[in-house]
């Protein structure tokens, strides 16, 4: 009977946070021959795609889930009305034909006007089929399907396939179905082609140097965009269908053989996982993927491809969902959400001044308006004396108290911020203006808020947009009040405690296994560029953290014009001056 | 961390973690942390009282005391592949007479958590937050305590290096501000009250590292287990350079005769620390400092009552007990009537006879594992 008290109790008090990363962690680095072993057992890598299983009763491709395809065309045909509630839906088309001679053989296509190429449907699939084939040849009584498709068809990309289903959803996806008289199975022409937002330049991580293309609404233009940045023939592009109802493409893209397979592995289980009916942005895959529910976010989105390839060079992996223009990256940590691909672009010093402008800009978000009710409230005695009576001299004539004060300017910030995102782009400036010119200068004159004040929030404001992260920034300033309120209640005292619980959180937060804290804690050395961006040329391992297969990301000696470099690679004996010639073989 | 408690079959009594272990280097700064924490509350002052200006060397003296009690620590954790504290006691001595071991260990953590956060609160409550009445602060400050303790070990080490960056920064600029203030001839004569008195007060100082020996309570979860000794070593001389830098230097500002007046001497130092004319007064940004060490502390040694009791209860979490652990820390923690009370009774009382949990305790559990032939090469019971 106590035993199973203690069980229950046990169950109340086992945080939930936790339970995804115990049954996960990318382990300790095998060693490297285990490893070469262990992968040469292993064979082939795992096949390149992975598809969840049909839809929900309902949905068309559940209710044709495992139908083979009939060698009669009028069933065929008579089976994908059906499906496709024809003549209800108007938008899918049947087109029915004839090809090839003596016989001509019947045949049909079917497609969604709108999600299709007209001019490529015409040009690559009913022109060659319905003109070409007669010129030719009479077509062979048997395995017409399989000559179509090695003859006929000139198109890149053509899947024969023997059931209904995967050919009813390659229509949904924008491809045409064609089925031939006779003969039990499809084909699955490629002919997507839709309207889409060109590439364009980022809107939330920009840069003054570096690439200035984003990704955008078309998963295959934001692969290539992806395999643009790293042509390595070792990158793959799983393909998943997230969704019951929506069906939504989705690319894992990892490098094979250097990412740790576990937490391929991992991300391939967490997508499998989700049986929902809809995903319909990389946001909600986002939330679906965390460890747990956490407060904070654990997998990084970006809309820049070379950021993307960046840390697929590094072990991460990297999600590309539907026709969200931002990109996942997992395991994300803290470091990940301060950092900017510009740190690394530009010249070491100068990198490490931008971070540590944002790392201040992290810290002025969290704890500047904390730090002002503090001092207001309680220590009084740290603020030299002109300066106390000039802020007294500002706040003798407002009413509220500071913490008040504080609250009602925050909030009309935020109010002003958020009407300034969802108002036309046209009188978005405006209303800028009107916020926080007209309405600060009114609301000081009418003695609402003190003229200090408003320094702190517009101060707190530029911090928390320095944050080069749209999640974290938000984050940071949601955070902010509960601090003032700390430093309301405590002082000094409330905000160290507030900090040492945000510790807490962050120490006990995991992504993808991996500790929220990594690299820094737990400490497990590496090249430095956590908040210092190491010199280039030391920077020659991946995250230790992510276990990658191979930990070298560049020879330590590169630089082989380098005084410096060339007098260590130099052997013993080697006169001097041989240092900076050849490399000797097998180095 | 999730760990299994001790079995009741084979002896097995270890807290087999199931994911995640810690590195003993990191325990080290954990423990650093922790050890040093004391510095900051009445430490000095009673340092002050016992040795003069000789503490600092009454402190190596109990440092190397330490060294020696943790050397049979390990030798006998060494003995019991796989076990920790709980297991070894409980292997040598039989169940009944092993959890009798452990006991006052898990006494001494429950008190030093009460007694802790009672003196910083009081502390607090004088120097800063005056309207703030101190029941409030000790349950801020506990309530910090239970959760990190109830987030377990992984989570507290990765804190503890968090902060102890932070600490680092705010401590090296205050110890560099004290010694343009410092006369260090208050430190002579050298030897303080004397040489014998400063050996037999060197023997009682060792009660400055009992957190050592919660290197033995989780040695199950130490990544590497040769690392333990060295991890112990780094912890409690890290802790004297600490402890030893605040002490010299509160007499050297304050004299002998002043630092055993205060009770919270490293604060009024940090008073007079002054940086230029918009930079005075400062001393409330060292709250920070104070804050973080005594908390993580506290989470120490709330954790280590909470891992014993339930290593010797037979439980297979520590975590339920942490919440429980952490109400009667803080029902105990206002038993002492005043500060001045809570601090008379941690180092005149409960310190003085520390030294028999830092030595006593391994040297027992070797000496009946010697005589009893436990374990060794191996030990065939012990996983």
């Amino acid at each position: 009977m106590a035993k199973l008290w203690w069980e229950r109790l046990l169950r109340v008090f086992r945080p939930s946070r936790n339970l995804a990363s115990r049954t996960f962690s990318l382990g300790r680095r095998e060693p490297f021959r285990a490893r070469r072993s262990r992968q040469a057992e292993k064979g082939p890598p795992p096949p390149r795609s992975t598809r969840q299983p049909a839809g929900p009763p309902g949905a068309p491709t559940a209710r044709i889930e495992h139908e083979k395809v009939s060698s009669r065309l009028e069933d065929n045909l008579r089976r994908v009305r059906e499906v496709f509630n024809l003549p209800r839906n108007s938008d899918v088309v049947v087109r029915e034909f004839r090809f090839g001679n003596s016989p001509a053989i019947r045949a049909g296509l079917v497609f969604i006007e709108g999600l299709t190429d007209k001019n490529h449907l015409h040009g690559a699939v009913l022109q060659p089929l319905m003109v070409l084939s007669r010129l030719g040849r009479p077509l062979p009584r048997r395995e017409r399907v399989k000559m179509v498709s090695e003859a006929l068809l000139p198109h890149n990309q053509v899947q024969e396939e023997k059931e209904l289903a995967p050919l009813v959803e390659g229509v949904l996806a924008g491809h045409t179905a064609l089925f031939v008289d006779g003969e039990a199975a499809g084909l699955v022409v490629q002919t997507r082609g839709f309207e889409f937002r060109a590439v364009e330049q980022p809107t939330a991580e920009q840069v003054v140097r570096g690439p200035k293309h984003a990704f955008t609404e078309n998963l295959r233009v934001n692969t290539s965009l992806v395999r643009r940045s790293f042509r390595c023939a070792a990158l793959v592009v799983e393909s998943w269908r997230l969704g019951r109802l929506t069906r939504t493409e989705t690319a894992l893209l990892y490098v094979d053989g250097l990412t740790n397979p576990r937490l391929i592995q991992e991300t391939r289980r967490r997508l499998a996982a989700i049986d929902v009916d809809r995903i319909l942005d990389s946001g909600q895959v986002e939330q679906y993927l965390e460890d747990a529910p956490a407060l904070l976010p654990t997998v990084l989105a970006t809309e820049r491809p070379d950021r993307v390839a960046a840390f697929l060079a590094d072990g991460h992996v990297a999600l590309l969902v539907g026709d969200s223009p931002f990109a996942l990256i997992a395991p994300a940590t803290f470091e990940t959400f301060y950092h900017n691909p510009e740190d690394v672009y530009l010249r070491w010093p100068l990198g490490t001044m931008l971070r540590l402008i944002r790392l201040a800009g992290v810290f002025v978000t969290l704890l500047l308006p904390a730090a002002y009710v503090a001092l207001i409230n309680f220590h009084q005695e740290m603020i030299p004396t002109e300066l106390t009576l000039a802020i007294s001299a500002a706040r003798e004539a407002v009413p509220f108290p500071s913490f008040v004060e504080l609250f009602f300017l925050e909030a009309g910030f935020e109010l002003i911020r958020e009407a300034g995102v969802r108002i036309p782009s046209v009188i978005g400036p405006t209303i800028g203006i009107v916020g926080a010119v007209i309405l600060g200068q009114a609301a000081v004159a009418a003695n609402l808020i003190s003229p200090v004040l408003i320094i702190i929030v517009a101060v707190t404001a530029l911090g928390s947009f320095a944050v080069p992260n749209y999640s974290a920034a938000m984050l940071l300033r949601a955070y902010r009040i509960p601090f003032a309120l700390l430093g309301l209640i405590l002082g000094f005292f409330g905000i160290a405690a507030g900090l040492y619980a945000m510790a807490l959180l962050l120490c006990s937060t995991k992504s993808f296994g991996v500790p929220y804290m990594s690299p820094i804690a737990p400490y497990r050395g590496g090249p430095p560029d956590v908040v210092v961006r190491g010199q280039l040329t030391r920077l020659s391992r991946r995250p230790v953290y992510l276990r990658p297969l191979d930990a070298i990301s560049q020879r330590r000696l590169l630089r082989k014009w380098d005084p410096h470099s060339a007098e260590l690679e130099r052997p013993p004996s080697a006169e001097p001056g041989e240092g900076s010639g050849p490399r000797p073989p097998g180095r | 961390m999730r760990g299994r408690g001790p079995g009741r079959r084979g002896g097995e009594r270890t807290l087999k973690p199931r994911a995640g272990h810690v590195d003993g280097t990191h325990l080290a700064i954990v423990l650093i942390v922790a050890m040093s924490a004391n510095g900051f509350l009445a430490l000095p002052r009673f340092v002050a009282l016992r040795a003069g200006g000789a503490g600092w060397l009454a402190m190596g003296l109990g440092a190397l005391v330490a060294l020696a009690g943790l050397t049979l620590l390990v030798t006998a954790l060494a003995r019991f592949r796989g076990q920790g504290l709980v297991g070894v006691a409980a292997e040598v001595a039989g169940p009944v007479v092993g959890r009798l071991l452990v006991l006052p260990l898990f006494l001494y953590f429950l008190a030093d958590t009460a007694l802790t956060g009672r003196e910083f609160a009081e502390n607090l409550y004088l120097a800063l937050l005056p309207n703030t009445p101190v029941p409030v602060t000790a349950a801020v400050l506990l309530g910090l305590a239970g959760a990190t303790a109830s987030l377990g070990l992984e989570t507290l080490v990765r804190a503890a290096m968090l902060w102890s960056l932070i600490i680092a920064l705010f401590l090296v600029p205050l110890l560099a501000s004290f010694v343009t203030l410092a006369d260090f001839s208050n430190l002579t004569p050298l030897w303080g009250p004397g040489l014998g008195s400063l050996a037999i007060q060197g023997w009682k100082d060792s009660g400055l590292y009992p957190e050592y020996l919660l290197l033995g309570v989780v040695a199950p979860l130490v990544r590497r287990r040769q690392e333990l000794w060295r991890a112990g070593a780094l912890a409690i001389g890290g802790t004297w350079l600490v402890l030893a830098s605040l002490s010299v230097l509160t007499v050297a500002v304050l004299s002998p005769e002043g630092a055993a007046r205060l009770s919270f001497p490293v604060f009024v130092l940090a008073r007079s620390v002054a940086l230029g004319r918009f930079l005075e007064r400062v001393e409330a940004v060292f709250v920070f400092l104070f804050f973080l060490a005594l908390t993580l502390r506290k989470s120490v040694t709330l954790l280590g009552a909470a891992f014993l009791l339930a290593g010797s209860l037979d439980l297979g979490h520590h975590r339920p007990l942490v919440p429980a652990l952490t109400v009667l820390a803080y029902g105990l923690s206002f038993v002492p009537l005043s500060v001045t009370e809570a601090a008379a009774l941690d180092f005149t009382v409960i310190r003085e006879v520390l030294w028999v949990l830092v030595v006593g305790l391994p040297l027992a559990l070797l000496a009946l594992a010697a005589g009893r032939r436990k374990g060794g090469g191996g030990a065939a019971r012990s996983r």
